[in-house]
């Protein structure tokens, strides 16, 4: 939680990239079309290509550190925990192939592909999930957000509710640190038992809430008074509309669909790494 | 005169500054927020639970049903595109499962936290039942597997060293996280339902 607590308080990066100049549309399909190839496809070294890409795009859009400390944070613990528990004989039911044997403690315990595979697997499938959209999320500014989501012909309402979400994460994340700070100044310790801990949860979280809902009011009122409920049709302050770069950048990626199309018809599932077959794998 | 004042305190009375549909809509992105916020708040006092969730037991036991299913998935789609991965947005239906469960156990009276019922039955739907359908999802979504948390990942791996049941580690690592948390989450849930002023309860009992 602790990478997403710094990566929603942060605006995107603006900076006069060819990734920040892609539509948001152009973006987002790039996001859906790389997490669905991860999904197709069982084969990490697939996975690592993916996210190879998407991490040299994000260092030239100058957005690199946030998605790799986020990838570090998430996907290296998981991969840490997975890949012992799942590879070794404890019980992983899809375990049949062994490739070789690790010693522990005077002891030689087998190692399974099938438990590895899934192992590694997995967690890059979410790894490229992450980084493909925090790509989009990073290199996309509020506004160009917004007008890419009536593009994409979302409810009116339902763009406000996710616009005003991710304004309000950061505002209340301040205003978290500012009541816990006075907490703090007035006594609250972190370093006490666990029903301490809980109520120290409620000294901060009770504020938190009232102030927040106090606000609910007065936004519900501002947007009244700008004409929300009314019946008529919305201006935006940015339009969008696609570019040669985006028209480019589609072409690309229907040439590598057509190309993992066949790579998927030709050698199967998993192309590279030549994994058997798991539950949901 | 006096049937002019009455009249017009009445008209005062029932002036409202804003609708409930507008109210509703911004309540959503409020408790998607809180949940998140939620989150980060026990990060910093390292408190023993999730601590996402309660948001959307609020926004149902203040707003109804809707308004608390609707901004605990807004929550989850927010996360999933952006630190979770896209696959993990199914999780929005584990938090309308949790805004489910609050409205019924507000309908039945369950949340007086001083009457032993409500924890007992808190207990069965947050802490047992629900874990079901989590499991449910851990499975067939993303086939199972250890969290990547310490103690999860170890009852995870002892259970399975010990049964070899494969749902039943998944289930008993679902109960060790869930059972502390929704149980927690619902009373903080209740603690400030209780004293949000009257005009922001939405919900009628």
């Amino acid at each position: 939680m602790s990478a997403g607590v710094s990566l929603l308080k942060r605006a995107a990066v603006e900076t006069n990239t060819l990734v920040q100049r892609l539509d948001g549309r152009v973006k987002f399909l790039f996001f859906i079309w790389a997490t669905l190839l991860a999904y197709i496809f069982y084969d990490p070294v697939l996975n690592l290509i993916i996210i190879g890409f998407t991490l040299a795009l994000a260092a030239y859009a100058k957005v690199l550190k946030p998605i790799a400390l986020t990838l570090a944070i998430i996907i290296v613990p998981w991969i840490l925990f997975a890949v012992p528990i799942l590879s070794l004989p404890l019980g992983f039911p899809w375990n049949k192939t062994v490739i070789g044997y690790i010693e522990i403690f005077g002891r030689k315990y087998p190692v399974y592909l099938e438990g590895l595979g899934w192992g590694f697997t997995w967690p890059l499938r979410i790894a490229v999930s992450i980084s493909t959209a925090l790509l989009f999320f990073l290199t996309t500014n509020q506004a160009k957000l917004a007008a890419t989501l009536v593009k994409m012909r979302l409810p009116f309402k339902a763009i406000y509710v996710v616009i005003a979400a991710l304004q309000f994460i950061p505002l209340l994340a301040r205003e978290a640190e500012v009541i816990t700070q006075a907490q703090r100044a007035r006594g609250l310790r972190t370093d006490v038992g666990i029903l301490q801990r809980v109520r120290n949860y409620l000294a901060v979280v009770i504020p938190l809430t009232l102030t927040s809902l106090n606000k609910v009011q007065i936004r519900a009122i501002a947007l009244e008074s700008r004409g929300f409920s009314a019946p008529v049709r919305k201006t935006l302050v940015y339009e969008t509309s696609f570019t040669r770069l985006d028209y480019v950048f589609l072409a690309g990626m229907a040439v590598a669909t057509a190309f993992l199309a066949w790579v998927y018809v030709t050698y199967g599932y998993s192309p590279i790494s030549h994994l058997p077959w798991v539950w949901a794998g | 005169m006096l049937s002019a004042l009455t009249s017009m305190s009445q008209e005062i009375r029932e002036i409202k500054p804003a609708s409930r549909a507008v109210l509703a809509a911004v309540l959503i992105p409020t408790i998607a927020a809180l949940n998140y916020v939620g989150g980060v708040i026990v990060e910093a006092l390292k408190a023993p639970i999730w601590g996402d969730t309660w948001a959307t037991m609020l926004g149902t036991l203040i707003a109804g049903f809707w308004v608390g299913a609707a901004g605990g998935f807004l929550y989850n789609i927010i996360m999933a595109l952006t630190v979770w991965g896209l696959p993990q947005w199914v999780w929005g239906f584990a938090n309308v499962a949790i805004a489910l469960i609050t409205w019924i156990m507000m309908k039945m009276r369950w949340t007086d936290l001083r009457k032993p019922i409500t924890w007992v039955m808190a207990l069965i739907l947050l802490g047992i039942i629900y874990p079901l359908f989590t499991t449910i999802i851990s499975i067939a979504v993303f086939g199972g597997g250890p969290l990547w948390k310490p103690i999860p990942a170890a009852v995870y791996a002892a259970v399975l060293n010990s049964t070899g049941n494969f749902f039943l580690a998944n289930y008993v690592q679902s109960l060790v996280t869930e059972i502390p948390d929704k149980l927690i989450s619902f009373a903080i849930s209740v603690i400030i339902a209780s004293r949000v002023p009257r005009r922001f309860v939405l919900v009628k009992v």
